[in-house]
């Protein structure tokens, strides 16, 4: 008699995994505080997914936002941290929907083509919306730096207000 | 179907976005004003996701809808989606019926599915004796983003049905109550028969085929040789069925009702074979009752009860159950020269007052008792010893008693023959 293992699947935790890593990579770019900080939510991130708890993967997530956080602060490059946030919810993402899926189906089914185009769907909204961001950035760029950044910050309250409305 | 609901998956990223762009606007760091514009931009994504109508086809093939008791029967699971939408997040459970063990590869799905597109899941189910249909397929559909979720059940009705052959490996020997037909059991009854009883004086009328000739030729005198006679009995043959007689040794061991339903098949058969005229009842929820009887009719009747009533299910029943007024219409049912062949693991003591009270009736009982017990802790030491006491409590007022342990119903059978009386 086969059981089911409710386990995160193997392919889910794998690209997690591997994102989270690269994320630490990027990191590194940046300060190394910060890159301590990724190397510290990557391992929560494979405790959790070992674990299979939703609590230390969320746990994970806010440690690569912390990281995120501090690097932005001590004046990290625009690309780096950009790319780091891609990277850091892309990794929290997968690693959800890896424990989410293996809660649902088990470790035992073959789940790779559900995953990979959850993956890829995730990947392609933050990569464009990464390059509209970029965009912006530079094309305002040789504005009034004060008076981007509060429009831009009444523009992000404005957004997150209507969006979670 | 709904919209579906909020799986809260991303709760709490709002708030993380205007952390960042406060701690942006505090430190001068346009960099972290936009991540947070690439959190808004999440948010946005999660926002719009929303579930297209979902309609899917579900079918499921069997690689064999009658298969024989142990076969394994492949499943074959086709999932179409016949909306106009991709799915891009599709998990589907099948409902497999409880008493069918999955035997390989999981009875779940997950995938995206294209519109017009089909996926399949395969597996293999043992089969058990019984009629199994299979439950409602749960079909759980989610947006891309994993923010927005909705559950459903299609029902698609397959029955698979497992009768097993009624095959007669063990003979039954019953006891001295019979009918007035001529059969096989052996009766204190002097007559015409195999097995010699006594010589008495020779009557007037009596065959000539029977004269001990021999005695007149030593004394002259007429004597006349007797033979019990071999009448054909009639036997009912109950099953406890209660849910207490659902008990197994372990989880993958068969239940004391399932081993009952075994040697009640095998007795049917033996004593069908016989000549004798065999019924079944079952005691328990689920009413069962099937009059003494033979012929290949009759035979095949049985088959069909013994597979697929529900009485003999092998999942545990669970309606009400009132004992003592099954036991009235059982009694009430027994024609006065029946006997009972009793399958019951007799964990409780309600099982041996069954027995001694058809026993009292004048229905010779036999009890058929599979022995679900263990010694792996004390407690299951103590509750096999009970058992032990109720079983000797049961010899002691005359009933019959075959305690059937792991062996073959046979090697049980020869074991407790020869401890018995005529």
């Amino acid at each position: 008699m086969s059981e089911i293992t409710r386990k995160p699947t193997r392919t889910g935790t794998a690209m997690a995994l591997s994102v989270a890593g690269l994320t630490t990579f990027t990191l590194g770019f940046t300060t190394s505080t910060a890159a301590v900080g990724g190397l510290v939510a990557t391992v929560a991130l494979a405790a959790g997914l070992f674990r299979g708890s939703r609590r230390i993967v969320d746990a994970a997530g806010g440690l690569f936002f912390l990281s995120l956080l501090f690097a932005g602060a001590s004046g990290a490059g625009t690309e780096a941290l950009l790319l780091a946030t891609l990277g850091s919810i892309l990794a929290w993402d997968l690693a959800e929907n890896a424990r989410s899926v293996g809660e649902h189906l088990g470790r035992e089914t073959d789940t790779l083509r559900l995953e990979l185009v959850h993956a890829a769907a995730t990947l392609v909204v933050l990569a464009v919306g990464a390059a509209v961001v970029y965009g912006a950035d530079r094309a305002a760029a040789g504005g009034q730096p004060i008076t981007a950044v509060v429009l831009l910050l009444v523009g992000v309250v404005a957004l997150v207000t209507v969006v979670t409305r | 179907m709904s919209r579906g609901f909020d799986t809260e998956r991303w709760t709490g990223l709002d708030g993380l976005v205007l952390v960042a762009a406060a701690v942006g606007v505090f430190t001068r760091e346009p960099s972290l004003l936009l991540a947070a514009g690439l959190g808004v931009v999440v948010l946005g994504y999660v926002r719009v996701a929303a579930i297209p109508e979902v309609s899917l086809r579900i079918e499921r093939d069997l690689s064999d809808a009658t298969p024989d008791p142990d076969d394994e029967v492949e499943v074959t699971l086709r999932v179409t989606n016949e909306g106009s939408r991709t799915l891009f997040d599709l998990r589907i459970v099948d409902g497999v019926p409880p008493a069918l063990g999955v035997a390989d590869g999981p009875a779940r799905l997950g995938t995206a599915l294209r519109p017009g597109a089909t996926a399949t899941a395969t597996y293999t189910v043992t089969a058990v004796r019984g009629e199994h249909a299979w439950e409602g397929t749960v079909v759980v559909v989610r947006d891309p983003s994993g923010a927005v979720e909705s559950r459903e059940t299609v029902s698609t009705e397959t029955t698979l049905r497992c009768e097993p052959e009624l095959a007669a490996t063990a003979d039954l020997p019953l006891r001295g109550l019979t009918s007035k037909y001529a059969g096989r059991v052996e009766t204190d009854v002097p007559g015409s028969g195999l097995e010699f009883a006594s010589i008495r004086e020779y009557r007037h009328g009596d065959p000539i085929r029977r004269i001990d000739w021999n005695r007149r030729a030593r004394t002259g005198e007429l004597a006349t040789v007797v033979f019990r006679e071999e009448r054909a009995a009639s036997v009912v043959l109950v099953v406890d069925t209660r849910p207490e007689a659902h008990v197994a040794p372990d989880d993958e061991a068969e239940t004391a009702v399932e081993r009952s339903v075994d040697a009640a098949s095998v007795a049917f058969s033996a004593l069908l074979d016989s000549g004798d005229s065999v019924g079944v009842a079952a005691f328990g929820p689920d009413e069962c009752w099937l009059a003494p009887s033979s012929g290949a009719d009759h035979r095949a009747r049985a088959r069909r009860l013994f597979a697929t009533h529900p009485a003999f299910a092998p999942t545990p029943p669970d309606g009400a159950f009132f004992p003592s007024v099954a036991v009235r219409r059982l009694r009430r049912r027994l024609a006065s020269d029946a006997q009972v062949i009793f399958c019951s693991p007799l964990v409780d003591d309600y099982g041996v007052s069954v027995a001694r009270r058809l026993e009292a009736y004048g229905h010779a009982v036999t009890v058929v008792s599979p022995d679900p017990t263990t010694t792996s802790t004390v407690g299951a030491r103590l509750a096999r010893i009970e058992r032990d006491l109720r079983l000797r409590e049961l010899r002691r007022s005359g009933v019959r008693v075959i305690d059937w342990g792991d062996e073959p119903l046979g090697v049980a059978l020869a074991r407790a023959e020869a401890g018995w009386s005529r």
